[in-house]
């Protein structure tokens, strides 16, 4: 929790403002109550004799009243106000400094987890993070000036009321939220277990519908998935029974501060050590300062989540990371790329995806490498963008090894066209803008006609203003794929990276983009990673990539003529 | 833009509202219950503030010493006790009534997604459908457990007050009623608030989140364009933004909430001037002529926080509403799906002898899709015969295993099995004449055993083995830990795809079925699994009817005739050699193949 809380600090002066209010509206919520009970009881005392009833003073209180009535309203709105506008501005200083934390890891030292999974819980706990503030710490306070305030208030007209007082608030306050956390924890982390277990056996059959369908286990699905359900629900309704006895504890604890507090008061007042005024005060008091105190039950439960969230956070955001690029220039000597016995695996225990890997593509070379899929081919596109640092063997682009490379120099000598190009979910303008943000707007209509995309766009009902999000709708695979190759061209780098660029394109799509990219890259170093036959006749070489290593490499006639690898792979005729 | 998708999620929520109030039947007793206790729990506080004025009033007024009220200070522990049972009672209550709920349409989607099949759920991403059934049903929990039970309780409690007040004094009632003029529409007003709050705060949150996320998704993106650090600004610039903008909605929000906030505060204020100004005497009506006692005055102002305390409790149940609706939508988008497209079950019978099956004119298209997939398919398959099926992508192979399949139904045209119509069959049973392989074989969590015997679940333990020998599943499994009972699914013994098309091949072994339908189940191997999956797969078919869609040539070749599938329909049928001496589709694709790369 610590490197968060410490993202706080400035924003100290803000949640300091907005507790003011907090704590004034709690506390007019105290006085209204409190001032009018014992104005009631006063006047109705005075009120058995007439001459008392003309002597006593009704304007005080009757001002008091009003005076406390208007106050809760205009604390309430600006404690709202306040608070709201510091919880967004927490939340922009929580995300720029996760996201700046996390950018120099991505994809590498994000990598052992499922990505999707990972992002989206990053999200979400930064979310929880955010709800510290306004969820956990304003309860908090505004809890504790109350617990502290009432009794003191009361402790002016009968101490062991106010003793009284302070020993329930306490317990209702902080010893019954403790108690349900303790008693609530068990089943906390049986629910966590109970719910994965349900969404694994949700989630298998979603993805297997047709092997459960075909081999009619559809119905010992529904059982699996239902007998996980049923022990979510009876867990979650253990945990309910928690939250009711806890909700029985306040009641309990509520009531037994007023008995306590009748009950030494009615004996003080009988004797006469106390104006019966003040018991009526003092009574009203306590049924007030109670409903302060409630909430923190829930800050409780918040304050469990916001710890996980921080931790889980901090696990990711503290990890090493794992590339660090230098700042001196390079003086690469051309275009050329050179893999030097390269061996490479994801984790130290998982198997290796290249084996002493020797591949070399002069300047301006066109050079397809073909494998199946697992074979290590993204590999090496991940390698040559230095995600990753080969495990041993060295990589060089231009005669200079890639670790000698700033990631600037790099960036500007590379375009990558990856299977996974993401669109942002902003304006196709937008997004041509992230590859070059001082392209003008000729550069990008330039760029998406190189593309062969400018008449696609050009149709579009807001042009380049379209916002990709509903591009879903319009715009196909191979669309996408030109965007992304649009992005390429705006780079303008000499050597491009093109990861399996037609997968889940038509043939007549492949086609064409293969003929595009051709076009764009004559006199530029291309590397192309696909396991599509299509285009294989026009680059320079085709490399056959298994197991981590050359199967074999030639011009694409002289790999079929020989009917080695290749040939063998393109045995299929679409 | 923005206002016209307001307009659409206000529209679809009115119908998801209306379906959250329908299903609030399948739990009505539990729903009742809570509130019923809710409202017994108040009736208790009413009681307990006439106890308290009545201890206050005997010590400071009549005299009385603290021992004559002893039989008061019991009751009032009495009544505490009775309201912490409450309490408790509410809780559990309101849990079964959302658990009820929830259980119902869990049950709902789970039968609505299994019984409209793989059509669906492989055109969604598999998160949505999972959420679906798993975190929007949780949210529809605290709409039936509180929401609904405070909306009655919202009405009952004010009104119960109302009555024990009005008869001790009209005046104070009356100031009551009128702070709250007309309690339902009070309620309309601060619930609209409420909503449009919650519902504000909520969007502009899940916005910003939406596109936090998304520039995290695109990180590898952004740093092949050495852009990371202009994301971060740009998160923190549109971070701001948003804060701007939600503020300004929120300042005049917040106000529907301080209009409440108000009311209660000054009746409570005005409550207590009244009395104290009818005590001394300087007001003399609204007690139908009998003077206010203390005991009287102290009750009314006790109760008057009370009056309001159930509608600012619904109020912090509003977004309990706003979230069962938008889990409502998104449920309703898989619950109400045009009529499921797979095959009707039938009661079980036999199945006519021999299966020989045959495709009449079979005619289907798809949403969004202009034109036919199927434009009038006709073609047989004999028993024991081995056809392949061929075809550009996109040309509806993979529809023609998915009717046969029954998980699509044709638009028109007929399926006929041994002379029977295939709609008419029990689907349970034709299944079982079928084993189906994939492109990509879905592995369960559970044991390599329990993955084999998916289709066979009584099958012994020597069959297991001998259908896993047979697909070269034990060549693999030999060396993990536990052998066939080792676990698969957690990521650390994940197998490769090789070998879980191995297993799903021993899957189609065990089950023996007379029919086998293949999916291209070689593609994307590489050359030794692929090697291992064929000779497998050609024990397999001895003896079988196969049809195998198949972009191999080599299995093009050895198939006893091809069918060739171009737009919609079988352009073309015939044993290899004869498709390539005739020189037609089938001959222009493959030689179009060779060609394909002087193309450009």
């Amino acid at each position: 929790m610590r490197p968060f809380v410490h993202l706080l600090k400035p924003h100290r002066a803000w949640m300091l403002v907005g507790l003011l209010p907090a704590v004034a509206a709690a506390g007019a919520v105290v006085g209204l109550l409190a001032v009018s009970g014992w104005f009631i009881a006063a006047a109705a005392f005075a009120g058995l004799t007439p001459v008392t009833a003309h002597a006593f003073n009704m304007l005080h209180p009757s001002v008091a009243v009003r005076f406390f009535a208007i106050l809760r309203t205009l604390a309430r709105y600006a404690e709202r106000i306040v608070n709201h506008n510091t919880t967004f501005r927490i939340l922009t200083t929580l995300r720029t400094w996760v996201y700046a934390r996390i950018a120099p890891l991505a994809p590498s030292g994000l990598a052992g987890f499922r990505q999707g999974d990972l992002l989206n819980r990053i999200v979400a706990d930064v979310d929880a993070l955010d709800n510290l503030f306004i969820r956990v710490m304003t309860p908090s306070v505004v809890a504790g000036a109350v617990m502290i305030g009432v009794p003191l208030l009361l402790a002016a007209y009968a101490p062991a009321a106010a003793v009284a007082l302070a020993i329930f608030l306490m317990a209702a306050g902080l010893a019954v939220p403790a108690g349900a956390r303790h008693w609530g924890a068990a089943t906390g982390g049986e629910l966590t277990q109970q719910s994965s277990r349900l969404r694994i056996h949700l989630v298998e059959a979603l993805q297997g519908m047709a092997d459960l369908l075909a081999f009619n286990a559809g119905r010992h699905q529904t059982e699996r998935i239902w007998s996980a359900h049923q022990a979510l629900t009876a867990g979650q309704e253990r945990m309910s029974r928690i939250n009711g006895a806890s909700a029985a504890g306040t009641t309990l604890l509520t009531g037994g501060a007023l008995w306590c507090v009748l009950y030494i008061g009615a004996d003080l007042v009988a004797t006469g050590a106390l104006d019966g005024a003040h018991l009526a005060l003092m009574t009203f008091a306590t049924l007030a300062a109670f409903e302060a105190v409630t909430p923190l039950a829930a800050a409780y439960q918040y304050l469990g989540q916001t710890r996980q969230a921080a931790r889980r956070l901090n696990e990711i955001v503290s990890r090493p990371i794992p590339v660090r690029f230098p700042s001196a220039p390079v003086k690469p000597v051309n275009t050329g790329i050179a893999f030097e016995s390269v061996s490479f695996r994801y984790h130290p225990e998982a198997p290796p995806v290249l084996e002493a890997f020797n591949l070399q593509v002069a300047p301006s070379e066109h050079v397809a490498i073909m494998g199946a899929t697992g074979s290590g081919k993204s590999t090496l596109i991940n390698l040559l963008c230095r995600f990753w640092d080969p495990t041993a063997g060295r990589v060089f682009i231009g005669n200079q090894d890639l670790r000698l490379w700033p990631e600037a120099q790099l960036r500007q000598n590379l375009a990558v066209v990856s299977q996974q190009s993401h669109l942002f979910n902003t304006s196709i303008r937008e997004n041509l803008l992230w590859a070059k943000p001082d392209a003008e707007e000729a550069d990008l209509w330039e760029a998406l006609d190189k593309a062969r995309l400018s008449a696609f766009v050009a149709n579009l009902p807001d042009g380049l203003d379209t916002w990709t999000g509903e591009l879903g709708q319009l715009i196909s695979g191979g669309e996408a794929r030109r965007l992304a190759v649009a992005q390429a061209v705006l780079r303008d780098a000499p050597i491009w990276l093109l990861d399996e660029p037609t997968e889940g394109l038509d043939t007549e799509n492949e086609h064409a983009l293969i003929r595009t990219i051709r076009t764009l890259t004559r006199g530029r170093t291309l590397l192309i990673v696909t396991h599509r036959p299509v285009g294989l006749a026009e680059m320079d070489r085709v490399v056959v990539l298994e197991n981590g290593k050359v199967a074999e490499a030639g011009t694409y006639e002289a790999l079929m003529n020989a009917k080695g690898r290749l040939a063998a792979m393109l045995d299929a005729i679409w | 833009m923005v206002s016209c998708m307001d307009s659409i999620s206000a529209h679809t929520s009115k119908t998801a509202r209306r379906w959250l109030f329908r299903q609030a039947w399948r739990a009505r007793g539990w729903v009742a219950l809570t509130a019923a206790l809710g409202l017994a729990s108040g009736l208790l506080l009413i009681a307990q503030a006439a106890l308290v004025a009545g201890i206050v009033h005997g010590v400071f007024i009549a005299g009385m010493p603290r021992d004559q009220l002893g039989s008061r200070f019991g009751l009032l522990i009495a009544v505490i006790g009775l309201r912490a049972l409450l309490a408790w009672g509410r809780e559990v209550a309101g849990f079964k009534a959302g658990a009820r709920v929830r259980s119902a349409v869990r049950r709902a989607l789970l039968e609505g997604l299994f019984h409209t099949g793989p059509a669906l759920t492989r055109r969604h991403a598999g998160g949505a459908l999972a959420s679906s059934v798993m975190e929007q049903v949780e949210a529809l929990h605290n709409f039936y457990a509180f929401y609904l039970p405070q909306l009655a309780l919202a009405a009952l409690v004010p009104l119960a007050i109302l009555i024990a007040v009005f008869p001790i004094s009209w005046t104070a009632g009356a100031i009551l009623l009128f702070t709250a003029p007309l309690i339902p529409l009070f309620m309309i007003l601060v619930g609209m608030g409420a909503e449009s709050i919650s519902q504000k705060n909520f969007q502009a949150l899940s916005r910003l989140s939406a596109q936090f996320l998304d520039l995290l998704r695109g990180l590898p993106n952004l740093r092949r364009f050495d852009r990371s650090q202009a994301a971060a600004d740009k998160v923190a610039a549109v971070s701001e933004d948003y804060r701007h903008h939600t503020m300004q909605v929120l300042r005049v929000a917040f106000l529907s909430s301080a209009v409440l906030e108000f009311f209660s505060s000054v009746s409570i204020a005005l409550v207590a001037v009244y009395l104290g100004t009818s005590y001394l005497g300087y007001l003399n009506f609204g007690t139908y002529g009998n003077p206010l006692t203390l005991a009287d005055g102290l009750f009314i102002l006790m109760l008057a926080p009370d009056y309001f305390l159930p509608l600012r409790e619904l109020g912090t149940h509003y977004h309990a509403r706003a979230e069962a609706a938008g889990a409502a939508e998104e449920i309703l988008k898989v619950l109400d799906r045009p009529p499921p497209t797979s095959l009707p079950s039938n009661p079980p019978q036999g199945l006519p002898q021999p299966l020989e099956i045959r495709f009449r004119n079979i005619r289907l298209g798809f949403e969004g899709r202009g034109g036919n997939v199927l434009a009038g398919v006709d073609f047989k398959l004999a028993p024991d015969e081995q056809v392949a099926l061929v075809g550009p992508s996109g040309a509806g192979k993979t529809t023609i295993l998915d009717l046969l399949l029954g998980f699509l139904q044709p638009d028109g045209g007929e399926i006929v099995i041994g002379g029977r119509p295939l709609a008419d069959l029990d689907i349970e049973t034709w299944r079982g004449q079928l084993a189906w392989i994939g492109q990509q074989p879905t592995l369960f969590h559970g044991t390599l055993r329990e993955n084999i015997r998916l289709g066979r679940p009584q099958a012994d333990s020597q069959a297991i083995e001998a259908a896993a020998r047979a697909a070269r599943v034990t060549e693999f499994s030999r060396r993990l830990p536990g052998g066939l009972d080792t676990r698969i699914g957690e990521m650390a013994a994940g197998l490769s795809r090789g070998q879980a098309q191995r297993v799903a091949l021993a899957r189609a072994f065990l089950k023996d079925a007379p029919l086998l339908l293949l999916d291209e189940p070689t593609a994307g191997l590489d050359l030794q699994n692929e090697q291992l999956v064929l000779e497998a797969l050609q024990a397999l078919c001895r003896n079988r009817t196969v049809l195998t869609v198949s972009h191999r040539l080599a299995s093009i070749r050895a198939a006893d005739r091809v069918l060739v599938l171009d737009g919609g329909k079988i352009v073309e049928t015939g044993c290899y050699d004869a498709l390539m001496g005739a020189r037609g589709r089938l001959y222009a694709m493959i030689t179009r193949r060779e060609g394909a790369f002087d193309l450009a």
